[in-house]
């Protein structure tokens, strides 16, 4: 709690004003948000998830599971970010969370004298009744009271962008091993990325004494990084944590490009997801000291001995005036001497070890601190704040020493979450009595500590093997230089649980998952790690049980009888560290979600006053309101009224366009159609259907011949890629000696239906002369190269989706807009108005016509009464098992229309037919409606729908019942085609 | 002559202001024509295209040139020729392949500048620093289908269907932003 006279890593000169919870602080340059709390006398930082007891800050790093804070105000407010990696900015902001009313006085922490009550699995075994109950009442409640940080609830004003990144060798993490790799990798030539999570490089070297090259570790670390700036091949990315691995040698990273700064600069993203494919990887994550299991080990005040040494050494601070270090590891003995060296009073170290290296211990005791060997602590005195710890030689007696930090050292927990992501599982290790790698992915191997390789010289000598060798697995020749490194050792013997404990032990700090929660879990059968994790919540949450996991599974399996060497650990998944959701979406969110297409009447669309509706990625043009109406109903019935009286105009160009060209052409759309194609003459079109292997209807459309070696395939709008997908299938796999080629042209042609009696005199006005259009000139189904307004090439083709006299007419895509604006004043005279996608389908479902919602997957050739049409003389696709007896039954729905017998009432798509005075359920209905519409050609509501032997049931009367809306209304079933059923309005 | 006049696939290509923009755009209007091998054809096209363009046609993911004539390889048999009409090729590959035009079916962009490959990264799911001049790709940007080429040693070309090409400027403004985006010809 005092911020060290000198030393650290912070620019003494640049002093960081902040704030925590209201309360004004300053810091230095270089600090992180925890440092910098610790030297300004903050020790308390949140309250624990479950029982609402004190936590202060436990690590330095991204294992941090108590020290979470509610970053920044307002859009910006970030729950649950660690403080301990939350890089100081000027003007930061902090919250605690999860205490109520205040941080000092929590009424919630009740539930720490309830939690006698609150045992592991305590939410699934008392609120299981009443079942209801549960989404409504228990788990709000439950929620409110057990809960980490708030989330801001409103957008979140900064971007988030992704990018790519390609290299030979990318190494994670830029400790002691993670340099050397990257160093042997770089001097080599070969392309490398070297990311790390934290703000500076050097990872331990930063918190550590030792020389490196006779110069101080971190020293040498600046070198180096030095020196890998300096090549070309080379690419750092700080304040980058390698996320995820994946699949064919891919990787993903988050970049925190603004996290350091208030606000974002112009243009810059807050954070940036990198998607990195390397041929080797090297994973020098390091490790995560581990807790040990004894009364009272969340007080603040108790942190990790390692942290310690950083906060000293890095930061210049110290965490407490007066410190005992309680530790099973030779390493906990280095936090105590580094302790002695920045002038901290040492009060006491214990080591339940009966013996411990002479030098370490000598060290302490002329500092004047009490040992005590063979011993451990077995509680913690304190309120918000320790005040001693209670140690026990024998585990009967105790004695009471004073301090208010404890640093713990229970031993070291190498970092391999990453490893197991493609589902690889570590191996457990006797000499460290940690997991570390055993099989690993392909490409990927682990360096220095991450591999349980603990003294520094070793550490660095195996990140300069791995970067050596994976290296030469791309096909470089490396050297291998190591520096003298000073001596370090890593003696250590795991203590899981102390004999003893007074009070809570806990081995998951941010679960609040204690030692007896363990032994509830065993009784009950959940002992195995993946079970522990889900009963107990074990190593769940924002840090995964980095620092406690391993020993509550340790814990578990001794209570269960277990040797350690038969645990296996949970697999991890990405992402290793929390990702925010919009670093994942990056700049597809709102109207970015998916990318937009535009047809090239879109913007004569939207000056006409064309509201839009989405048909895939397509915007089409749903409806173009005039001043004075009143709703979309009466603008799109006096739409579809206009077709038919005069003439309309409609933009059909998201429909599907397909050259199909070559000799056997004619022979492959054979093969692809029920009906035949080969024998349409050229300058003919003809409507045909596809099926799909099974038998049922794939997609329809219209396909003309252009010349005797190209058809132009039309498709609908929303099959079209599915479609050529299809065709490209059948032709390169089932039918490759066909001579035929295919290409999308959908984009090529902006194409325009022109409909209603007037069409042809508006069509005269803008094709060139000497290009006959009338009716015998250009019958229907007629289809034609031209050219229009002197000159422009076109393709007219007199095909009609309304029933009435019209023509689709298909023009290059950048002539859209002109062409488009070109028929409106060719058409003025004639009372030209365009219409969109409600008009056209109020058109087609006056005439009977099938469309998404009758091509529904479930529906056959005959079921649509397009039966005829199946060709007998030869094979197609869907031939064989449209023959099936359950398709060709003649007991199937078919598609029927409908007209409701109080020609008032509106009908409702989705409603079930029912016989009337038969009971309304399942087993009853006998088919559904699929479309409908206000027709205005007859003056009240229509419909089609799929109904069991339908067109036999002609003048029937039944209930069509729509439960969803509770509406229930009488129908005559009817002919599907309500319009012009003898076809003669499109023959004049 | 038709006094029709045509637009292009985009407008608005509004740039963003650097005192030294590092990525450069321009809309280029080649006229683009798929020439699809027929059945066995292939050998006897890369012939007559040499003999009658000049044109080296590999069948690879590459671009060939001779003069203003260019082709990239999209597939076995499957070329994009630019800078050409059906008219114009119909003549020397009939019975060869298989033509459709495609010159107003994209909106091909040209990228330039010092920061053009860190821009398309953002977006691009390939390896552009291995690009050398000429190497070609069928890809997606953003999530939208393109072909993209290195179409000279300073210029990185990509075409998406034209219906995509506002949704893929969005995309390429925001992630050349930070680098200053020059428009050479804003329509």
């Amino acid at each position: 709690m005092i911020r060290l006279a000198r030393g650290g890593l912070i620019d003494r000169s640049r002093k960081i004003a902040f704030r925590f919870d209201g309360k004004a602080f300053e810091g230095f340059a270089g600090d992180t948000l925890a440092s910098a709390l610790l030297a300004g006398g903050e020790t308390l930082l949140g309250r624990s998830f479950k029982y609402h007891r004190p936590r202060g800050i436990f690590s330095a790093g991204a294992d941090e599971p108590n020290a979470l804070v509610e970053l920044r105000r307002g859009a910006r407010r970030e729950p649950n970010t660690r403080a301990t990696t939350t890089e100081l900015f000027e003007g930061l902001e902090a919250q605690s969370q999860n205490r109520f009313p205040s941080l000092s006085f929590d009424l919630l922490s009740v539930n720490n004298l309830l939690s006698p009550f609150l045992p592991a699995g305590f939410y699934y075994k008392s609120f299981m009744w009443p079942a209801s109950w549960w989404e409504k009442i228990y788990e709000p409640a439950i929620r409110r009271a057990a809960g980490l940080g708030r989330a801001s609830g409103v957008p979140d004003p900064d971007t988030y962008e992704k990018s790519h990144a390609f290299c030979d060798i990318l190494v994670a993490g830029a400790g002691p091993a993670g340099l050397m790799a990257a160093l042997t990798a770089a001097r080599s030539g070969a392309r490398v990325i070297l990311c790390d999570e934290d703000f500076a490089f050097g990872g331990r070297l930063l918190s550590e004494r030792f020389t490196i090259a006779g110069q101080a570790g971190a020293d040498w670390a600046r070198a180096a990084e030095e020196e890998l700036r300096g090549y070309l091949n080379v690419t750092l990315l700080p304040r980058t944590s390698l996320v995820s691995v994946y699949d064919g040698n891919s990787y993903a990273a988050l970049e925190r490009v603004s996290d350091h700064l208030a606000v974002p600069p112009l243009h810059q993203p807050r954070q940036r997801l990198w998607k990195i494919v390397a041929k080797r990887a090297v994973i020098a994550a390091g490790a995560h000291e581990r807790l040990i299991a004894f009364g009272g080990n969340d007080r603040p005040g108790v942190m990790q001995a390692s942290a310690i040494r950083t906060y000293v050494n890095r930061f210049g601070v110290s965490p407490g005036t007066c410190v005992g270090i309680f530790t099973t590891t030779d390493n906990g003995w280095r936090s105590a001497a580094d302790l002695v060296a920045a002038g901290v009073r040492l009060a006491a170290v214990i080591d339940p070890r009966g013996h411990v290296s002479p030098g370490l211990v000598a060290e302490a005791e002329q500092a004047g601190a009490r040992i005590f060997l063979g011993a451990e602590v077995v509680g913690t005195y304190g309120g918000k704040r320790l005040s001693g710890v209670e140690v026990s030689t024998d585990g009967v007696n105790s004695i009471a020493v004073k301090c208010d930090v404890l640093g713990v050292s229970g031993g070291f927990n190498p970092a391999l979450g990453l490893c197991s992501h493609l589902g690889h599982r570590p191996q457990w290790s006797e000499n460290i009595f940690a997991f570390v790698p055993d099989r690993l992915p392909p490409g990927l191997d682990v360096a220095g500590a991450a591999r349980g390789i603990f003294p520094l010289g070793a550490c660095m000598a195996d990140g300069a093997r791995a970067g050596f060798e994976a290296a030469r697995a791309v096909g470089r020749n490396g050297d291998i230089f190591l520096p003298a490194v000073s001596d370090d050792s890593s003696g250590q013997k795991p203590l899981w649980r102390t004999r003893r404990v007074r009070g809570k032990a806990f081995v998951d700090l941010q679960n609040d998952v204690t030692d007896r929660d363990l032994v509830v879990a065993v009784r009950e059968g959940f002992g195995n790690a993946e079970h522990l994790k889900r009963y107990t919540t074990l190593g769940m949450a924002t840090d995964q049980g980095k620092t406690g996991a391993l020993t509550g599974q340790a814990i578990a399996a001794s209570l269960s009888g277990q040797p350690l060497a038969a645990l296996s650990p949970p697999i991890a998944r990405p992402p290793a560290v929390p990702v925010a959701i919009g670093a994942y979406a990056g700049l597809h969110r709102g109207r970015d979600f998916r990318p937009t297409r535009l047809t090239a009447s879109h913007a004569w669309a939207s000056e006409n006053g064309a509201s839009f509706v989405e048909a895939g990625q397509w915007l089409r043009a749903q409806w173009f309101a005039r001043p004075g109406e009143k709703d979309w109903l009466e603008i799109v019935s006096r739409e579809a009224a206009h077709v038919r009286a005069a003439v309309g105009l409609c933009d059909v160009s998201t429909l599907g366009k397909i050259d199909i060209q070559g000799p056997d052409a004619g022979a492959f759309l054979d093969r692809i159609y029920i009906n035949t194609f080969s024998t349409l003459p050229v300058g003919k079109a003809r409507y045909g259907v596809m099926l799909r292997e099974d038998g049922f209807v794939m997609d329809d459309g219209t396909t003309s011949r252009l010349a005797q070696d190209h058809y132009f395939l039309t498709t609908t709008t929303a099959n079209a890629a599915k479609v050529m997908q299809h065709l490209e299938f059948c032709h390169q796999i089932l039918w490759p000696e066909l001579d035929v080629q295919m290409i999308s042209v959908t984009e090529q042609w902006a194409q325009y239906a022109v409909a209603g009696p007037r069409a042809r005199q508006v069509l005269e006005k803008v094709i060139d002369p000497g290009f006959d259009i009338s009716n015998t000139g250009f019958a229907f189904l007629a289809a034609a190269n031209l050219t229009i307004a002197g000159g422009v090439a076109a393709r007219l083709l007199r095909i009609s989706f309304s029933g009435e006299l019209a023509y689709e007419l298909a023009v290059p895509a950048r002539y859209g807009d002109a062409v488009i604006r070109l028929l409106m004043r060719a058409g003025a005279e004639f009372g030209i108005a365009p219409y969109g996608t409600e008009a056209l389908s109020v058109l087609r479902i006056e005439k009977g016509h099938a469309a998404g919602n009758e091509l529904n997957g479930q529906t056959t050739a005959r079921d649509l009464g397009l039966g005829r049409m199946m060709s007998t003389k030869k094979d197609y696709i869907g031939r064989v098992l449209a023959g099936r007896p359950a398709l060709s039954d003649p007991g199937r729905p078919a598609l029927t229309g409908f007209i409701p017998l109080d020609r008032k009432k509106r009908l409702r798509a989705g409603a079930l037919f029912i016989i009337p005075g038969v009971e309304a359920i399942p087993a009853q209905v006998q088919g559904h409606m699929t479309s409908v519409c206000f027709s205005p050609a007859l003056g009240h509501w229509i419909g089609l729908g799929l109904l069991a032997r339908g067109p036999a049931r002609l003048g029937e009367r039944l209930r069509a019942y729509d439960p969803l809306r509770g509406e229930d209304v009488m129908v005559e079933v009817a002919a599907p085609v309500f319009v012009d059923p003898e076809g003669a309005r499109l023959h004049v | 002559m038709s006094d029709l006049r045509p637009q292009p696939a985009i407008s608005g290509m509004t740039p963003v202001s650097a005192a030294q923009p590092g990525v450069h755009v321009r809309l280029i209007e080649p006229g683009m024509v798929s020439v699809l091998a027929r059945k066995a054809k292939t050998p006897e096209l890369i012939a007559k295209a040499k003999a009658d363009f000049g044109l080296a046609l590999a069948d690879a993911p590459v671009q060939s040139r001779a003069g203003t004539v260019a082709a990239l390889g999209l597939g076995p048999g499957r070329w994009l020729f630019l800078g050409a009409s059906p008219e114009r090729l119909a003549p020397y590959f009939t019975g060869l392949a298989s033509l459709s035009d495609h010159s107003d079916g994209y909106a091909v962009f040209e990228i330039s500048g010092p920061e053009a490959r860190r821009a398309l990264a953002k977006g691009v799911p390939l390896d552009l620093e291995m690009f050398q001049d000429g190497d070609a790709a069928v890809t997606s940007v953003a999530h939208i289908g393109a072909i993209l080429w290195k179409s000279s040693p300073e210029r990185f070309a990509i075409a998406v269907f034209c219906s995509y090409a506002a949704s893929f400027w969005h995309w390429l403004q925001a992630s050349a932003a930070q680098f200053g985006l020059d428009v050479e010809n804003a329509p």
